[in-house]
């Protein structure tokens, strides 16, 4: 078990040179940022060629790239990711970790939202298979997925913050500021996981075990929850596992939608500014977090299902 | 009884203290708090509160004193500056002549700051006292005064500057403005106080608070539910405002030329003058006014608008539109119905301007091949000389408030523009060139005037019109807004 925890960190390493090199060749592709900057057409800014250069220079974007990615590859194992061309020269990494408490804080929540709605649902429509209770959380399901965010994002400001005015529009700072972003980002999940724990417990409630431990005579709430759910859960984690990443590395729509500090603001602030430190940061970050998402998910499904075993 | 009385106290004390916040939405981040590191409008806007310049614009625009009590040129090359001996930074120190030197020769040695350019002609401060400098620059500058009023030549504390590294200077500034730094929340807000030293006095209220809201619903949302009292809002919101019944709509023209450059290279259609003054006859400026703006802005044949000194108003409000002349035109150039294709390319955000653009080329027998791009390449596009095909969606202001300066950047070979669309008219240039070092203010208009004239015939660009910025303004705040953006508060009261 340890073994293969050690291994998989060491893909570690592979995986995020991959992912910087292609990163880095994208963004050079895409334009040169210092020209991106500048051309803010609301603000007539005339440079010099030599004081562009003297800019390039200080960001060392005029060394060949081979040399700026191995430079930034020595620099990153120090936790040093460049400094911010659009915040002032700023070291990335702070910059990137002050957004993280506003965007796991809102991840979370959607997280616990997403799995309240979605497990009791999920066994209620499975338990009562072509019932009206089915019936509703499928119109839930498929309204959840079809639904856009920043479409339900509005109309809940529209409904709760301006007409009854009982929640805030947006912004931080108390538990009451959560709720709809919270609730906007976690509905989609849930819609998605409840179909999963649907699909999954339909699925396992008709094999051979489950009639034996009917037979047994086992209560049907024994049945259903030690048996049924714990086998059906397999899917239901993977997808909560790996939404996890997602979650924690912010949501662009909803952030925006409820000005909510987060990640992901921060994501598309930099992506337009061709900030290439911050957009790096960001990005190994992310990495990193899908990677080891994946990692824990592998090792909960031995807690899971006794007969998976990685020694 | 007593507790009545009590009960109306707390509610006093607690409209007083709510009176004394004010909250503004502004839609994106303050990058940094080094003034002249940025060319962030919000940042611009948002930096006169904390920090005080040697001169400002008052709200017609005109140059009036801040910092420096009286100014004159004492020769092409040398201006004199009288300071005010009553000002402290927000540390207590006392702002002098030495800040000044520092702080306006820091911006002229120093080219990696992005707003050098405003001082590079500089070649040294004298301190003659503490409230006395002499500014000495290469070659006459009429813009200098213009250039002292921006947010970017802010007056910085030097011993603030050699005490703490760069990034505390960056995230804890220390200015001389009417509110102080508290504190800056990224992405969500920054919170300014009243500095009870300031040298005009104390603002109506204690406390700012400028809260980031990206989202233009969002931020209309805060503004009719009274979670912010100030926010821009675009013309799709108007309604909604004037609806309200908390807030109203204030409507401030700007000095923002929406335009199409066009790249004027030899292997280009647009090289052609004729085929570019086909163009601005078959244009109805005032089209878009009515369509993209609901109906506010002012049609335009200048690059920039109200509020800039030299502006040639004879251009300003203004159009050429006559489909049969430029029919007229295309056939002197030699296309016929349907024998010329332009490309209008731009940022997807350009795309109804583009729309509207094609089907009126169209009308004269113009084909429109419309090019759209996400904001940033397109930028990149754009600012890459020679880049972009045929036409260009640009819109251009002015920090500065000076036509002469907005010509700058169409002259030969150095102008940014004139870079990217290939134009280069030595006459213009030489006209401009030397308007921007002439301290006459009456032979400066006669030069700008001239240079103007070769641009309406000439047709590097095609202006359309004047926008204008809208502003929610909470009816609980006696506030307008200035032609220069500026959020600057000092001066809001409490509505009645």
């Amino acid at each position: 078990m340890t073994a293969y925890v050690v291994r998989r960190l060491l893909q570690v390493i592979p995986t995020v040179l991959g992912i910087t090199l292609l990163l880095f060749i994208v963004m050079r592709m895409s334009g040169d940022p210092v020209a991106i900057y500048l051309g803010n057409d609301d603000a007539v800014v005339q440079l010099s060629v030599e004081q562009l250069e003297a800019i390039r220079e200080q960001l060392g974007l005029n060394k060949p790239i081979l040399l700026q990615y191995v430079d930034f590859l020595f620099n990153m194992v120090r936790g040093d990711f460049g400094r911010s061309f659009i915040y002032q020269n700023q070291p990335a990494l702070p910059i990137v970790l002050q957004r993280l408490p506003a965007t796991a804080l809102l991840g979370g929540a959607a997280l616990l939202i997403g799995i309240l709605i979605s497990l009791p649902a999920g066994i209620i429509a499975a338990q009562f298979r072509n019932k009206w209770p089915d019936t509703v959380t499928s119109i839930y399901s498929v309204a959840g997925e079809a639904i856009p965010n920043f479409w339900l994002g509005i109309m809940l400001i529209l409904l709760f913050a301006v007409h009854w005015q009982v929640l805030p529009v947006s912004g931080v700072g108390s538990a009451k500021h959560l709720i709809l972003p919270a609730f906007t980002l976690g509905t989609g999940m849930s819609a998605l996981l409840m179909r999963l724990i649907r699909g999954s417990l339909l699925e396992v409630m008709e094999l051979d075990y489950i009639r034996t431990a009917r037979a047994k005579g086992l209560s049907p709430r024994t049945v259903l929850f030690k048996h049924g759910l714990r086998n059906a859960a397999i899917s239901y984690v993977t997808v909560l596992g790996l939404s996890v990443p997602g979650m924690l590395s912010g949501s662009v729509v909803t952030e925006s939608i409820f000005a909510w500090p987060g990640l992901g603001l921060l994501f598309i602030t930099a992506i337009n500014g061709r900030d290439m430190a911050v957009v790096q940061a960001i990005v190994v970050f992310t990495a990193l977090l899908v990677i080891l998402g994946n990692l824990v998910v592998d090792l909960l499904y031995v807690v899971i299902d006794p007969r998976i075993s990685y020694s | 009884m007593r507790k009545y009385i009590l009960s109306l106290a707390a509610l006093a004390l607690l409209a007083v203290s709510q009176a004394q916040t004010l909250t503004i939405a502004i839609n994106e981040g303050i990058p940094g708090f080094d003034p002249t590191q940025t060319t962030r409008t919000v940042a611009n806007n948002v930096y006169p509160n904390i920090f005080d310049t040697l001169l400002v614009l008052d709200r017609e625009g005109q140059i009036a004193p801040s910092l420096a009590t009286s100014w004159a040129a004492e020769s092409d090359t040398t201006w004199r500056f009288h300071l005010r001996d009553d000002v402290t930074f927000h540390d207590g120190e006392p702002l002098t002549a030495d800040d000044v030197k520092f702080t306006l020769e820091r911006l002229a040695n120093t080219p990696e700051l992005i707003r050098h350019v405003l001082m590079a002609g500089l070649t040294g401060v004298d301190v003659i006292s503490d409230t006395e400098i002499l500014i000495h620059t290469a070659a006459a500058d009429p813009l200098l005064p213009q250039n002292l009023a921006t947010p970017a030549t802010s007056i910085l504390p030097q011993h603030y500057f050699e005490s703490v590294d760069a990034d505390t200077v960056t995230q804890l500034p220390i200015g001389s403005g009417p509110y102080q730094f508290v504190e800056y929340r990224p992405d969500d807000r920054l919170i300014v106080q009243a500095y009870e030293g300031h040298w005009r006095g104390q603002p109506e209220y204690s406390e700012l608070v400028f809260r980031v809201i990206t989202e233009n619903t969002t931020s209309v949302s805060e503004l009719v539910t009274g979670g912010v009292q100030i926010s821009a809002i675009s013309a799709n919101d108007l309604e909604r405002v004037e609806n309200s019944g908390s807030a109203r709509v204030t409507v401030q023209p700007t000095n923002r030329a929406v335009h199409w450059t066009f790249n004027v290279s030899e292997d280009q259609v647009t090289s052609n003058k004729l085929v570019r003054q086909a163009i601005d006859w078959a244009i109805d400026n005032q089209v878009f006014i009515d369509v993209l703006e609901a109906g506010y802005g002012t049609p335009t044949r200048a690059r920039t608008g109200p509020g800039d000194a030299f502006l040639p108003t004879q251009y300003y409000d203004t159009y050429n539109y006559d489909p049969e002349r430029a029919i007229a035109l295309l056939a002197e150039a030699g296309y016929g119905p349907g024998e010329l294709t332009i490309v209008l390319g731009g940022a997807t955000s350009a795309s109804d301007r583009a729309e509207l653009t094609a089907a009126m080329l169209e009308a004269v027998g113009i084909n429109a091949d419309i090019q759209l791009y996400e904001s940033s390449v397109w930028s990149s596009r754009y600012w890459t000389p020679g880049e972009f095909i045929n036409t260009a969606a640009v819109g251009s202001s002015n920090s500065t408030k000076d036509y002469g300066s907005t010509l700058s950047d169409l002259m030969c070979p150095e102008g940014a523009h004139s870079q990217r669309s290939h134009w280069c008219h030595e006459e213009y240039s030489d006209l401009v060139r030397e308007a921007n070092s002439e301290l006459d203010n009456e032979r400066r208009a006669e030069l700008l005037n001239a240079a103007a004239d070769i641009l309406v015939d000439e047709l590097p660009q095609v202006y359309l019109y004047n926008s204008v910025s809208f502003m929610g303004v909470s009816n609980s705040v006696d506030w307008a807004p200035r032609p220069d953006g500026s959020l600057w508060m000092f001066d809001a009261r409490v509505g009645d």
